[in-house]
Formats: C-alpha cells, sequence, structure tokens
C-alpha cells in the first residue's frame, strides 16, 4: 500500500513537472520569435505592398522602412502611388502619427488601424511582441508544408491588444513564425497572415516576403515584400517629424 | 373720422398712382419678408437637424483611463450622469442614452464605413418616426434587437437588399477588432450632410452595438438631453457641468470641442494614452451643445439677415422719397380744393391729417399685400421637395424649405413702414396745411 502511494505520488509530481515544463517552453517558444525577430541596431528597407481588392480594384505601393527596436520607433515614407507620395507614419515616443503632405498635417492615428487601407496593420511593422501581448493556452505539434511546426493558441494578455486570439503556426528551428491566423473577440476569423521567407541581416530575422489574406471580404490581400534590406545606422533625425515635413518639400 | 374718410375717398379717386406707390412698398415688404421668413426657418431646420443627428440638444460624454494607460471613452459612473440630468427637472423634454461607433459594412466582395449609432428604442421613439424609409419599417427594427438600419445609398454601394445579413466590423472600446452579424431590416433615405467629413449614419439598437464594443448593456457613450426651450440651452448646459463637478472629474468647458463628441473623442481614431500626470480617477465627463455646433450658421443667418435689412432699408428710403414727391405733385393739384375746404372752416390739422391718413393707408395696404403675397410664395416654396441627398439637406426638414414667421417682428415690420410713411409725407402735408384759403383759392 505504501509502495502504491509513492507512485502515486511520484506520477503526480511528475506529471506536473512535464506539464510545468511544457507550459515554460511554449512561453520560451515565444521569446525565442521575439528575440530572433529582434532588430538590436537600426534597420531599414524597401517595402512593396500589392493589394487585391475586389472593390478598389489592385494596387501597388512602395514604401520606404526605417526601424529602430530598441526605443519603439519606426518611419514609413510612401514613394508610391503618385497620390501617396509624401505620406508617412511615424511611430514615436509620443504616438504614432500620420502625415499627409497636402494638408502637411499630421495626425494621431492608432498602431492596431489599417496600413494605408491594406489588410496590413500599422503593428505588423514594429518589433514582434508576443511575449508580451499573448499568453499560450494550448499547443499541438504539426506540419506546414514541409516544415515541422508547433501550433499554439494565443489569448490577449490584456484587453488592448488588437486581435484578442490568434492561432500561430511556428518553425521549431530557428522559431519563427510561418502563419498566423487572427481572431475577434467574438472569435471570428478576421485574416489569415503567411511569413513564407525570412532574410537574415545580423543576427536577426526579418520576414521578406508576407502575405495577408482579409477573411471576411472575398478575394481581398495583401502581399508585402521587403527588399534593399540594411542594418547600416539611421541618423537619429529620421525618426522626427520635422524630417518627414523636409522631405516632402 | 372725418380726415380718415376723406383720405380713403381721396385714395380711391387716384388709384393708378395708389396702385403704383402700394405696389413698391408691397414689393419691399415682400422681399423682406420672405428673406426673414426663409433665415428664421434655416436656422429652426439646421438646428432640428443636427439635434437629431447628434440625438440632443446637451451631450454629456465620459471617458477614464484604462489600467494600461489609454483614455477609453465610456460612461461607467451612470448614477453621476443621471443625478446631473434630474438638477434640469422641467427643463428636459426627453433624454436619450447612445453608443457609437466606426463600422465596415461587409457583403460579400464589398465593404462600407460608416458611423454606426446604437439607439435605445425604448427612450427614441419619437427619433425612429422622424426617420424616412425608403424600404422595410420601423416596426421591423423595433421587433428584432439584431436589426440595422443603412442609408440606401449603402445598400445601392453594396449591392444588398432588406432582410438580407451583413458581418459589423468594428473595434471595442479598448480598441480590439471584433465582429458580428445584422440584419438590415430598413434602408433609410441618405442624408448628405453639409459638414466636410461627416459620416453617413446608420443606426442599430444600443445593447448589440455595446456587445460588439465590449461593454455591459447598461452602459452608454453619450448622454443626449432635449430641452423644452432652446433658449435655455446655455443655462442648463452651465447647471449640468456644476452638477457633474461635485461628484466626478469634468473636462473645463473652454477646453472642451464643439457639438456633439467628435469621432476621435469617441476612441475611433484609436485609443489615446494619457501622460501619467494627466491621469485621472473614474469618469471623466464632459459637456457640450448644440449651440456649440451652430457657430457658423448663427453667422450665415445673421449675414443673410444683414442683407434683409440692408435691402429693406434702400427700398423704403426709395419709398419714403416717392411719396415725398407723389404728395408734393398731389399738393399742387388739390390746392384749390385745399383753399376751399380752408374756405369752409376746416382746420390746418384736419388737412395735415388727410394727407397723413393718405400716406398710412397706402402704406399699410402695401405691407398687408406685401405679407400675403410672402405667405403664398412660402407655402407655394414649402410644397416644393427638394429631396435629401443634396448637399443642402441639412438646411432643409425633411427635403423641404421651411418658413418661420415672427408675428411680433412682421407687425414691428409694418409699424415701421407706417412710421416711415408719416415722416415722409408729414412735410408736404404741414406745408399743404399751411396754406392761406384766398392764396389757395387763386392757385
Amino acid at each position: 500500500m505504501k509502495y502504491f502511494i509513492n507512485l502515486l505520488v511520484l506520477v503526480v509530481l511528475l506529471s506536473h513537472f512535464v506539464s510545468a515544463q511544457t507550459s515554460t517552453d511554449f512561453e520560451e517558444v515565444l521569446k525565442m520569435i521575439d528575440k530572433n525577430t529582434l532588430f538590436t541596431g537600426d534597420l531599414s528597407a524597401t517595402v512593396t505592398l500589392e493589394q487585391r481588392d475586389p472593390e478598389e480594384g489592385d494596387e501597388l505601393s512602395k514604401v520606404k522602412m526605417f526601424r529602430r527596436d530598441t526605443n519603439d520607433t519606426f518611419l514609413m515614407l510612401f514613394e508610391k502611388p503618385e497620390t501617396q507620395l509624401g505620406q508617412g507614419y511615424l511611430n514615436i515616443e509620443d504616438g504614432l502619427w500620420f502625415y499627409d503632405p497636402e494638408s502637411r498635417q499630421f495626425t494621431y492615428t492608432s498602431i492596431s488601424e489599417s496600413f494605408g487601407g491594406s489588410d496590413a496593420r500599422n503593428s505588423d511593422f514594429e518589433a514582434s511582441s508576443l511575449t508580451e501581448d499573448y499568453d499560450v493556452i494550448s499547443s499541438e505539434e504539426g506540419k506546414l508544408g514541409k516544415f515541422e511546426v508547433w501550433i499554439l493558441e494565443l489569448e490577449a494578455s490584456n484587453s488592448e491588444i488588437t486581435y484578442p486570439f490568434r492561432k500561430i503556426w511556428v518553425s521549431k528551428e530557428p522559431n519563427l513564425l510561418l502563419k498566423s491566423e487572427d481572431y475577434s473577440l467574438t472569435k471570428r476569423l478576421l485574416r489569415t497572415s503567411y511569413f513564407p521567407n525570412y532574410a537574415k541581416a545580423g543576427d536577426s530575422f526579418i520576414a521578406s516576403e508576407q502575405l495577408y489574406v482579409d477573411a471576411l471580404v472575398e478575394n481581398k490581400s495583401t502581399k508585402i515584400i521587403l527588399e534593399d534590406i540594411s542594418t547600416a545606422a539611421i541618423p537619429d533625425n529620421v525618426f522626427t517629424k520635422a524630417y518627414v515635413e523636409r522631405v516632402n518639400r | 373720422m372725418q380726415s380718415l374718410r376723406i383720405a380713403y375717398r381721396n385714395i380711391l379717386r387716384q388709384i393708378k398712382r395708389t396702385a403704383l406707390l402700394g405696389g413698391a412698398i408691397a414689393f419691399g415688404f415682400f422681399i423682406f419678408t420672405l428673406l426673414n421668413g426663409f433665415t428664421s426657418g434655416l436656422l429652426d431646420s439646421v438646428s432640428k437637424n443636427f439635434a437629431d443627428l447628434s440625438g440632443g440638444h446637451i451631450y454629456i460624454s465620459g471617458s477614464e483611463v484604462s489600467p494600461l494607460g489609454s483614455e477609453i471613452s465610456l460612461i461607467r459612473d451612470t448614477q453621476s450622469a443621471d443625478m446631473a440630468l434630474n438638477t434640469l427637472k422641467d427643463q428636459v423634454l426627453a433624454f436619450n442614452t447612445r453608443s457609437s461607433a466606426r463600422v465596415n459594412i461587409i457583403f460579400g466582395n464589398n465593404q462600407e464605413a460608416l458611423q454606426l449609432e446604437g439607439i435605445n428604442i425604448t427612450q427614441e421613439k419619437g427619433f425612429i418616426d422622424s426617420l424616412s424609409f425608403v424600404e422595410g419599417s420601423k416596426e421591423a427594427f423595433l421587433n428584432n434587437p439584431q436589426g440595422i438600419l443603412l442609408p440606401q445609398d449603402t445598400l445601392s454601394d453594396l449591392g444588398l437588399h432588406v432582410g438580407e445579413t451583413v458581418i459589423v466590423k468594428t473595434k471595442t472600446i479598448n480598441g480590439q477588432q471584433n465582429v458580428g452579424d445584422a440584419v438590415v431590416v430598413g434602408s433609410l433615405a441618405t442624408q448628405n450632410l453639409f459638414a466636410p467629413g461627416a459620416a453617413t449614419l446608420a443606426y442599430t439598437h444600443i445593447g448589440t452595438l455595446n456587445t460588439l464594443l465590449d461593454m455591459d448593456q447598461d452602459q452608454y457613450q453619450v448622454l443626449n438631453i432635449y430641452l423644452n426651450d432652446l433658449e435655455d440651452i446655455d443655462a442648463a448646459t452651465d447647471s449640468v457641468l456644476s452638477a457633474l463637478a461635485k461628484t466626478s472629474t469634468i473636462e473645463p468647458r473652454e477646453e472642451q470641442g464643439f457639438g456633439p463628441p467628435s469621432p476621435e473623442q469617441l476612441g475611433f481614431a484609436g485609443l489615446r494614452s494619457v501622460d501619467e500626470a494627466e491621469r485621472w480617477k473614474g469618469t471623466k465627463f464632459e459637456v457640450t451643445n448644440l449651440n456649440d455646433n451652430l457657430d457658423g450658421v448663427n453667422a450665415l443667418v445673421g449675414v443673410i439677415n444683414s442683407i434683409g435689412w440692408v435691402i429693406f432699408l434702400v427700398i423704403l428710403l426709395i419709398i419714403m422719397v416717392g411719396i415725398m414727391n407723389s404728395y408734393r405733385m398731389v399738393m399742387i393739384e388739390r390746392t384749390s380744393e385745399i383753399g376751399t375746404m380752408r374756405a369752409m372752416g376746416v382746420h390746418k390739422s384736419e388737412i395735415r391729417n388727410i394727407f397723413i391718413w393718405e400716406a398710412l393707408l397706402v402704406a399699410l395696404s402695401g405691407a398687408g399685400v406685401g405679407l400675403i403675397l410672402a405667405l403664398l410664395a412660402m407655402s407655394g416654396i414649402g410644397l416644393i421637395n427638394f429631396g435629401t441627398e443634396s448637399a443642402f439637406s441639412l438646411f432643409l426638414n425633411q427635403g423641404y424649405m421651411q418658413f418661420g414667421l415672427s408675428v411680433l417682428r412682421t407687425l414691428s415690420n409694418i409699424l415701421l413702414i407706417g412710421l416711415m410713411s408719416i415722416i415722409a409725407v408729414y412735410i408736404p402735408a404741414r406745408a399743404v396745411a399751411q396754406l392761406q384759403p384766398a392764396e389757395a383759392l387763386r392757385a
């Protein structure tokens, strides 16, 4: 009997240890995704957005991206199309600002808003913060194409995260996001994002090809391609309103 | 009385001259009355349209700071808002509570952005009655908690029909993405707002919208108050602010926006992070009113009224000169007649009064005719439906031009015309009265 009780205690402790280990592992996976895609230096790239919209038609935009993850800032400056030339999104300490060269005014906008009317959100261009924003609520192993992946279900850790629920497909080595399904508060699928290609810049990775598919509007999607990726230092004055105004003169 | 009788007879004797002089007065009075009626009606229409669009005359909105330091548009402290409402007592005609959201209506491949107002059907029966349905009915809306009323243009753009289900996509008050289904139970005549950037409005039940916004069913974002008398609006706004200041944090009136809460205030542009030093506890209230929004319209009405006055004064001046000259002529024509009357013992003052009565009768008849013509014109124009889709629909009452005429103001204008006519005729009348009977008979 004593032997049986000892065995039971051992089994309970072991299962608890294994479960704790599993939970910690997946929090660790989120940490690794954030770490692998965080740039300790500066990052710049030319971003091409190919929007497919059954209502508005197809549109091609070209944007110059400047990113500094160490202080959570970025600047996105439109170069194409002609109608959006000079428009910019500047994320600095006091929030995200949209600059319109026609009115020459900055207006406050949200990180959760659509980027230039596309299926991408402004938040898609800032550093990943999965660890801070989400808790893992379930996990399983699976395959996505030829990749062995972890499939994790996430729940927002606070009520101000754009997507309250997400399901993500993460490559096992290195831990990178390959696919994400983003859900509303009512747990309805809003969009599916694919990250089929990553480029290595310095010690970090950046998704050089991204595809965002709208789950509510049929046949609406945005493909993003990053080129001319560079980790060269960017002058401090680039992340200022004055710079955005100056490039528009 | 004798003077009045003779004056009346004289007017009939010179019917052509009387008609010309009276016609000029009638024309002037017609134009002025029409302009006055138009500006007064315009202000009434704009006030009513603004009040209907924003749900009231006084708007109480609230916001709080989230645990993460973001400003969230919501009145959680409904008790303080109710107490402030109660301070107005008999001044309140009606009140309602609303929530608002900038939403995307999605149907198949198409989507359209508009502002969705969540309304409380028990509080807004009058408002629902005033909506102009193109298709569907108010009963269908009242009976379907998932029902949504969309502008007719939105239905056309989305290829949508009444009875079909649409996806409503929006953000919660905390900025999270959310979607829900709604059934289109009616389409409304599209109101093209004159205000630049104004959104097209759609309506649903407040409970349905609150669910999408992640708010409790009894919460709301704005408490709107309709007053019995618009004259009380600023005093009532101050009373509400004072009452709220006793229990809660308030935004000082001079630092507030104008009119109903703007989309930015309701968090449509995304959550605003509040600096640590500026954060507050509980609900911070902001109170605005209709007048804040009508400054531009009041200025426009003021300009039109001023133009009306200038036209009126110019016409009045021309009439006065006309009357003066006419009666100088009349004096020459009737010199021997006046001499005979004077010789028969008629007093100077009676002779003078005959002319004054003549001018007054012509002026009052002219003004009367002008008033009748203006009333006929107002009734006629008031029957024309200019539609609710024109850029000027904000100035119209359900597509019809509205005229407002103040009895007191019209009477004072008639009196003014009479007075000016008396002044104009007084000098020639006095000169005629001064004539010596012998000299007059020799003329």
